[in-house]
């Protein structure tokens, strides 16, 4: 706790009058022409780079922007502040060089803006580098294939639609069917099983309360320490909220640079692409499908193209991104999702039926696809999904004869009755990820069929019974379970020992 | 109906004419701009061909300062804006402002040195306060 | 001693054993055949049939005998079974007991640390919140202060800044941008 120190405050005012520059510089110079809806076009300034910052002088101090449109006559730029401020007739310096955010472990636990700047009341950001907002992709040969896990804790995806560190996988789903949820979730996980991997969550055009409900259930779990959030709200010019995605991108990049891994959300990229078609709108660029610009394809793939999983040689750090998409009405083929779904190496696709249905996650096997694959999955996991999936297709194919009930011969109930319980072990509540172990033993309880007697309405709590037996009795073997390797003979007899034991407390 | 031309393309023709001494390209610039109503540009028109005048080594510096200039310093600014542009020839325009408390703006096409006191205590304000 | 008086009188008076007995030599002959004749159909038709019923009727007995030997041989089993899931289920009951204690203690404890934690975390906030304000408090006043500099500046240059002055510094400035 700082305190307000008068002889502190004092020297510091004193060394900043005796640092105040006397001298000024012959700077190239230009004089803002006309201003409106966040861009301002500015004559002069003839050797201005693309997307490099300007400053714009008002009374009230520096207004910054950054250069879009550089035409014959003028240049067309978008401001990154009020544009109340600016006048016709001010003039405008060029900064020298291209927008920068800081970067570096001083933003960990810190909510920011795109440009770095705080939002959560604390000190201003003292970082000793900083990251340029738009940068290129690493090459092919400076990558590696995706190979190590990055675990949710939500056992359908990490058993089914396994995501990889330095993959790209898309979450896409109508309004409040959990998107965000499934991504609070994770970075939840990567807390409570000390992966060590940095979350940066970049909220683009999200109401502010949302936000700060979110840093408050971060702060509860003990994972924003671990956590930068690059929080732009949909009052904010349309510039911060194109920036946003960039600047959190270049602010994970640091740990991936550094032998790191770190674990992007963009939340979310439809609003992301509203607002670039408002800017381009607005720089009077020709309108394309939907009115919006024809780079908007070019917009998201230079974004999503910088996660990635480095090779051994530049420290095999990886940035791994969960983009969202909000979908009308369940459209998946709609202009930017098809964009983004090409782009990205798979996708979970959220249903709002199954939303309704009480099934949450609402995770649509069918649709849902993960193109890393076993690639990017922990053994233990791996041995006992194929089962799941198998299961679960089998019910999928079956589930509209399960309303014949006795009608059916033993083999389709049976399937029919192992899918019921698959689907209802497959649930899981909001802030509650599963460690390794928990996955390993809940899927072999019901695929080994030793859950078989239990309705489905008591799985998960004879889920929750057998976990709890397990790691009573067997701790030192779950705890060997959670280190990823594939059950042993002796560790499987113990599951299936306790599940028997279990299952006959819940026998119908 | 005439066609519309860059700025840029037209106000470079007229500095070239206007180098080579013709005069009379300043009222065909004027009824350019009445034809294709771009009057209310007058004033960026004029900048460029300034622009492009300084390029070709004419340059017009815009000075304002807080007191009337002696000859001397006025030789310094001359000598000054030579120097960093190369230009052949430098003609000053004067403007006083009391406002700017003491020290010099200068203002050629594309490039401003701004040393007056006014700015100073503008960057103590706003730039510093945001420290 | 009247019989054999009685046979002697009677083989005395005849001289012929049978006749003395009563007893017709072809009568008996022809008993004696119909007796085997029937022996020989007892035998035939009876006796295999009733031999057959009378051992039909010991296996049953046999069976029965065995039957029960095995029903309380199995009554032991069942029992000693019975006992055995008694000592089963008493020991489940026992170990399910420890467990649910254990479980208890451990949410207990679990609780206790988490609203250790909480309060920690409230406290923390609380800290931080105060720093903040402070912090905010004095941006407040450096900005004032910076505020009133240049006014103050503005103000006394305005009236004490003279044409030499200005013309050295303004010489000094061209020197220092070359």
């Amino acid at each position: 706790m700082s305190n307000l120190s008068i002889t502190e405050l004092s020297k510091d005012l004193r060394q900043a009058i005796e640092g105040l520059e006397t001298q000024g510089d012959f700077d190239e110079t230009g004089i803002v022409l006309r201003v409106g809806d966040g861009v301002v076009w500015v004559h002069g300034l003839r050797s201005a780079g693309y997307s490099e910052v300007l400053h714009i002088e008002t009374p009230s101090g520096v207004v910054e922007a950054f250069a879009l449109n550089l035409l014959e006559d003028e240049i067309g730029a978008v401001l990154l502040g009020d544009d109340a401020e600016v006048k016709a007739g001010q003039t405008v310096r060029r900064k020298g060089s291209v927008l920068t955010v800081p970067v570096g472990d001083a933003l960990l636990g810190r909510v920011v803006d795109p440009l770095g700047r705080p939002m959560d009341g604390g000190p201003a950001i003292k970082s000793k580098a900083e990251g340029l907002v738009e940068r290129d992709a690493p090459g092919v040969m400076d990558r590696k294939s995706v190979h190590e896990p990055l675990m949710t804790g939500i056992a359908a995806i990490d058993s089914m639609f396994p995501i990889g560190r330095g993959q790209r996988e898309l979450i896409i789903g109508d309004r409040q069917v959990g998107k965000t949820a499934l991504t609070i979730d994770t970075m939840i996980n990567q807390a409570r099983q000390n992966t060590g991997v940095v979350n940066v969550y970049v909220a683009i055009g999200q109401k502010l309360s949302k936000i700060a409900r979110l840093v408050d259930r971060l702060k509860q779990e003990g994972v924003m320490d671990q956590t930068i959030i690059v929080a732009t709200s949909s009052s904010d010019p349309a510039s911060l909220l194109y920036l946003a995605p960039y600047a959190g991108t270049a602010m994970g990049e640091y740990f991936r640079d550094n032998g790191g891994h770190a674990l992007m959300i963009y939340d979310d990229l439809t609003k992301h692409a509203v607002a670039y078609r408002q800017m381009s709108l607005l720089l009077r660029r020709p309108p394309g499908r939907e009115a919006y610009p024809g780079d908007v394809f070019y917009l998201h793939s230079r974004l999503l193209e910088r996660s990635a999983k480095l090779s051994d040689a530049l420290g095999g750090g990886s940035l791994t991104a969960l983009p969202i998409i909000e979908t009308q009405a369940g459209d998946i083929s709609a202009y930017i999702p098809t964009n983004v779904i090409s782009i990205t190496d798979g996708q979970i696709f959220l249903e709002t039926d199954l939303f309704y249905q009480g099934i949450r996650p609402a995770i649509s096997a069918g649709l849902s696809v993960s193109r890393v694959g076993g690639a990017a999955q922990t053994a233990g996991v791996k041995s006992v999904s194929g089962n799941l999936k198998l299961g679960l297709s089998q019910f999928r194919e079956l589930a509209s004869f399960a309303q014949f009930g006795s009608d059916l011969d033993e083999a389709t109930k049976h399937q029919i009755d192992r899918g019921q319980r698959l689907t209802e072990l497959l649930k899981q509540s909001q802030y509650a990820p599963m460690s390794i172990w928990q996955q390993v033993v809940s899927i072999l309880a019901v695929t080994g069929g030793h859950f078989d007697d239990v309705s489905p309405e008591h799985i998960k709590e004879a889920q929750e019974a057998l976990l709890s037996r397990l790691w009573h009795d067997e701790k030192k073997d779950m705890q060997e379970l959670d280190k990823g390797a594939k059950p042993t003979e002796t560790v499987l007899k113990h599951i299936k020992k306790a599940a028997e034991s279990v299952s006959k407390g819940f026998k119908e | 109906m005439a066609r519309r031309l860059s700025r840029r393309v037209v106000t470079s023709f007229v500095a070239e004419r206007l180098q080579e001494g013709d005069k009379s390209v300043v009222k065909q610039l004027a009824a350019y701009l009445v034809t294709t109503r771009q009057i209310r540009m007058l004033a960026l028109y004029v900048r460029d061909i300034e622009s492009s005048l300084a390029k070709k080594g004419d340059v017009i510096a815009d000075v304002t300062t807080a007191f009337s200039l002696s000859a001397e310093t006025k030789k310094h600014i001359n000598a000054f804006v030579a120097a960093e542009t190369g230009a052949l020839s430098v003609s000053l325009r004067e403007h006083v402002k009391s406002e700017v408390l003491g020290g010099l703006r200068l203002h050629i096409p594309g490039k401003e040195l701004d040393t007056t006191v006014q700015r100073q205590l503008t960057t103590l304000r706003t730039q510093l306060k945001k420290a | 001693m009247t019989f054999y008086t009685t046979v002697a009188e009677a083989t005395s008076g005849s001289g012929d054993l049978l006749s003395a007995l009563g007893i017709n030599w072809q009568l008996l002959i022809i008993q004696i055949v119909a007796f085997l004749l029937l022996v020989a159909l007892l035998g035939r038709f009876v006796y295999p049939w009733l031999m057959k019923s009378v051992d039909q009727r010991q296996k049953d007995i046999e069976d029965a005998k065995n039957a029960s030997i095995e029903a309380q041989r199995a009554a032991q089993q069942s029992q000693k079974d019975g006992e055995a899931l008694l000592d089963e289920a008493r020991r489940e009951a026992t170990d399910i007991v420890a467990t649910a204690k254990q479980e208890a203690s451990d949410i207990v404890s679990t609780s206790e640390e988490k609203s250790r934690l909480v309060a920690e975390r409230i406290a923390k906030e609380a800290r931080d919140d105060i720093g903040r304000d402070v912090e905010a408090a004095r941006k407040q006043l450096r900005a004032e202060t910076l505020e009133l500099v240049a006014l103050a500046t503005e103000k006394v240059v305005g009236k004490v800044h003279t044409k030499k002055p200005d013309e050295a510094l303004i010489a000094e400035a061209l020197k220092e941008s070359k």
